[in-house]
């Protein structure tokens, strides 16, 4: 299932912020993609996904063409900088959003409690979203993008807003998750350390530039 | 965001409701009269019995304005930057007269203006204009001063809340260390120094959206100037009472005149104020914007005297005619032997709930209030919710011209009034449709008229402040339009959505010129027409004005039900203005 993005434009405002990127991720490939602020780093995960659309330039997963697919409906993956819950949920609520399909409740609430166990947060299925600390609620987010069983999956900086220590060892966690899943995955930092640690393969993202 | 197939529905069918009666009324004026609606502006010179009412709307208008913000401002001030307990309720309580039916406020004025009222009680009459009121008539050479302080005063504190919305979260949000740093520094050592440079720029689009809100209100209340000031005329009561014959080919040509005159300047006036108001609301979001980045509310330290004193009279003026009306419906005139004393009773309540006094008893006159409210409501919400949703999408997509356009259309009923969209309905729709002339369902589309801009201005700040990365994630973890809707946007919008719901159900049910002219045709009596009916009796019967009372408490009870149920959902920061 390789996740090809070939000669991809994107301006905002006629300022060019991604000119001619192409890049090719493998199955079960963890790729980095570091590169300065502005760069058009979180531009590309965003058009990737489908949030955004390039103005030139075509993305391809697993041979098929996403151009003109709906973001909802290309079943790829992201975590944000800042994770995104929904503050009028508590944690099982906001991962039961992550589950596609007819199931029952108790399968439901089965998953979670599995998915909680796998990110070490066990046992917190009740918790207020606001009662979380930066890392609780970035597993969080990343324990319900894995529920929704991408088919690759985007990291824009995921740990940026954690402190050191927290950062290094949840990124050990991660990628230890991570490499048991046969996707290609992307993940945007701009701490070259990280991205060794986490990585298969580093790719920096220059200004303008062909990688 | 809305596709362009649905926003054209929308604002189509906006434009179909709310503007296509309108519209159609002028025609039928014009045709009648053969005056083309931009001619029609002479003719209000030219009548007679329009002679000066123009300058009495403007001129009440203007000083209404200027009295709200002079009262408004220091309150807001008071409360944004000193510690109070309860400040929750102390905010309701001054803003409470905002959803308080016109009606209502009138019969409160009224009791608090009238002979034997507090007012009056310390030599202060304004109705019999006697003693010091009746020396500044004189002097001034103004027949009716005393009307017109009753009515300033009135459309003054039916508006207060409008600055208070505006100014005091804004204020209350405003890092100090702004004004700490600009203290420092040279050009911000005087006071006055601090506010040309800090406070305007940053409350003066707040502080003129609200004064020009103000205007629009007063320029276009009618059951105020109906029962405060009998002796004048506005626009507004001047097309009501010519409403009635206007429109009919051959008869009484003046009274389709006048209505389409008076119209005419309404639109142009209201028009270029609401236009004002709506680019000062835009500068003033983007001030907000400012000031929420950069702080969260946090109070200069306990109030001196001079604030609690400021807010025990803000407190009092807002609850003070409401109290009054509840107390006058349980006194009722008795005359024996000659002498007139007053006693304590639940008559007035009795003879209200009945009808003795009037066509339709309190609790019939309840069931339509409520039919109508509840059905405005289930139309005026999405339709709303969706005119919002149009705007912001707009907005979103950087069609910042074409928003605005469609924002200044949702302003559109307030432009045409009460008075004339209930006119606008009769004159209009009943053209195309005479068999609607007696559905007793016909109420509801002006009401949806008038409410539907409200749930416009309540839904636009709360979509516009909304975090769109939410609906994002939504997307990427596959949640379809529907399920994004259900379980992201409601659930996030649930305060807005409460607040705007019960606004919708709040004006509805004390909304008064609309229905008043509409009523006229048919045998639909509300709640504030029954105020309004059993007012307008005889005063030879002593039970005319408690069961008024108790109808208008019946009336303000609902709506000050509705106004606390929304208070409680509302945003803090909440600086819609409504």
């Amino acid at each position: 299932m390789t996740l090809k993005i070939s000669g991809i434009n994107k301006s905002f405002d006629g300022k060019r912020i991604l000119a001619g990127v192409s890049l090719e991720v493998g199955d079960g490939e963890i790729v980095a993609l570091i590169g300065a602020s502005g760069s058009g780093k979180s531009t590309l995960l965003r058009i990737i996904c489908g949030l955004e659309s390039a103005d030139d330039g075509e993305v391809m997963l697993a041979g098929e063409n996403l151009d003109g697919v709906p973001c909802e409906k290309r079943n790829i993956g992201m975590i944000f900088q800042s994770p995104i819950l929904y503050p009028h949920m508590n944690v099982a609520r906001n991962l039961h959003l992550g589950i596609s399909g007819k199931m029952s409740r108790e399968e439901k609430d089965e998953l979670v409690e599995q998915i909680l166990n796998d990110v070490d947060l066990a046992g917190f299925q009740l918790r207020n979203v606001d009662e979380l600390s930066g890392g609780e609620a970035q597993r969080v987010a990343l324990a319900r993008t894995l529920l929704t069983k991408p088919r690759a999956l985007l990291m824009d900086e995921p740990f940026s807003a954690l402190d050191t220590e927290l950062r290094e060892s949840l990124a050990e966690k991660t990628r230890k998750l991570l490499s048991q899943l046969d996707i290609p995955i992307i993940h945007v930092t701009h701490d070259v350390d990280e991205a060794q640690r986490i990585a298969d393969r580093v790719v920096r993202l220059c200004d303008i530039n062909i990688l | 965001m809305l596709s362009r197939v649905l926003r054209t529905l929308v604002i189509s069918t906006y434009a179909l409701m709310i503007l296509a009666p309108v519209v159609i009324a002028i025609d039928r004026l014009w045709a009648v009269t053969g005056v083309a609606p931009w001619q029609a502006f002479g003719l209000l010179g030219d009548l007679a019995v329009a002679d000066g009412v123009l300058l009495f709307t403007c001129l009440v208008s203007v000083t209404a304005s200027l009295l709200t913000l002079a009262l408004g401002l220091p309150l807001a001030i008071v409360l944004a930057k000193y510690e109070w307990k309860n400040i929750a309720l102390i905010r309701a309580i001054l803003v409470l007269p905002f959803v308080c039916p016109a009606i209502v406020a009138a019969m409160g004025f009224l009791v608090l203006f009238d002979a034997g009222g507090p007012l009056n009680y310390v030599g202060i009459d304004l109705y019999q204009q006697s003693g010091i009121i009746g020396t500044i008539s004189a002097t001034l050479g103004f027949a009716n001063v005393g009307h017109f302080i009753a009515l300033s005063l009135a459309l003054c504190w039916f508006n207060l809340s409008l600055v208070i919305r505006f100014i005091e979260p804004t204020l209350a949000n405003m890092n100090p260390d702004w004004e700490d740093q600009l203290k420092l520094l040279p050009q911000g050592k005087s006071l006055w120094q601090r506010i040309r440079h800090l406070y305007a720029p940053i409350l003066a689009p707040g502080i003129i959206a609200s004064a020009g809100l103000t205007f629009v209100f007063s320029f276009t209340s009618f059951a105020l100037v109906r029962w405060l000031a009998p002796s004048a005329d506005t626009l507004e009561t001047l097309m009501a009472d010519y409403g009635g014959s206007a429109g009919i080919y051959g008869y009484r040509i003046m009274s389709s005149e006048i209505v389409l005159a008076s119209s005419m300047v309404q639109i142009v006036i209201l028009g270029s104020a609401l236009w004002l108001v709506s680019h000062m609301q835009s500068l003033h979001q983007s001030r907000i914007a400012i000031v929420a980045e950069s702080f969260r509310r946090k109070q200069q330290g306990k109030a001196k005297l001079r604030h609690r004193a400021i807010l025990v009279c803000g407190v009092v003026f807002a609850v003070l005619p409401l109290l009054l009306t509840i107390i006058s419906s349980f006194k009722m005139r008795v005359v024996e032997n000659g002498q007139v004393s007053t006693e304590w009773t639940t008559q007035g309540w009795s003879i209200a709930w009945r009808g003795d006094l009037s066509y339709a008893g309190a609790g019939e006159a309840l069931g339509y209030s409520l039919v109508y409210a509840a059905l405005t409501l289930v139309i005026a919400m999405p339709l709303g919710w969706m005119m919002a949703a149009t705007i912001h999408s707009l907005e979103k997509e950087g069609k910042l011209v074409r928003a605005k356009i469609v924002d200044f259309i949702s302003f559109a009923p307030l432009i045409v009034s009460a008075v004339m969209a209930g006119l606008g309905i009769l004159l209009g729709i009943i053209m195309w449709f005479p068999e609607l002339f007696a559905w007793f369902l016909l109420p509801v589309w002006a009401h949806i008229m008038m409410v539907t801009p409200f749930v416009v201005r309540v839904m636009l700040p709360a979509l516009r402040s909304m975090d769109e990365r939410y609906i994002e994630q939504a997307k990427i973890l596959r949640l379809n339009q529907f399920q994004r809707f259900r379980l992201i946007t409601l659930p996030s919008l649930k305060g807005p959505v409460i607040v705007a719901s019960a606004l919708c159900l709040a004006f509805s049910l004390g909304e008064f010129g609309a229905t008043w002219v509409l009523a006229r045709t048919g045998d639909w009596t509300t709640l504030s027409v029954l105020v309004d009916d059993l007012m307008s009796r005889p005063n030879y019967f002593p039970g005319v004005r408690p069961a008024a009372m108790a109808s208008a408490t019946i009336l303000m009870s609902l709506t000050l039900a509705l106004f606390f149920i929304s208070e409680k959902f509302r945003d803090s920061k909440d600086t819609g203005g409504f």
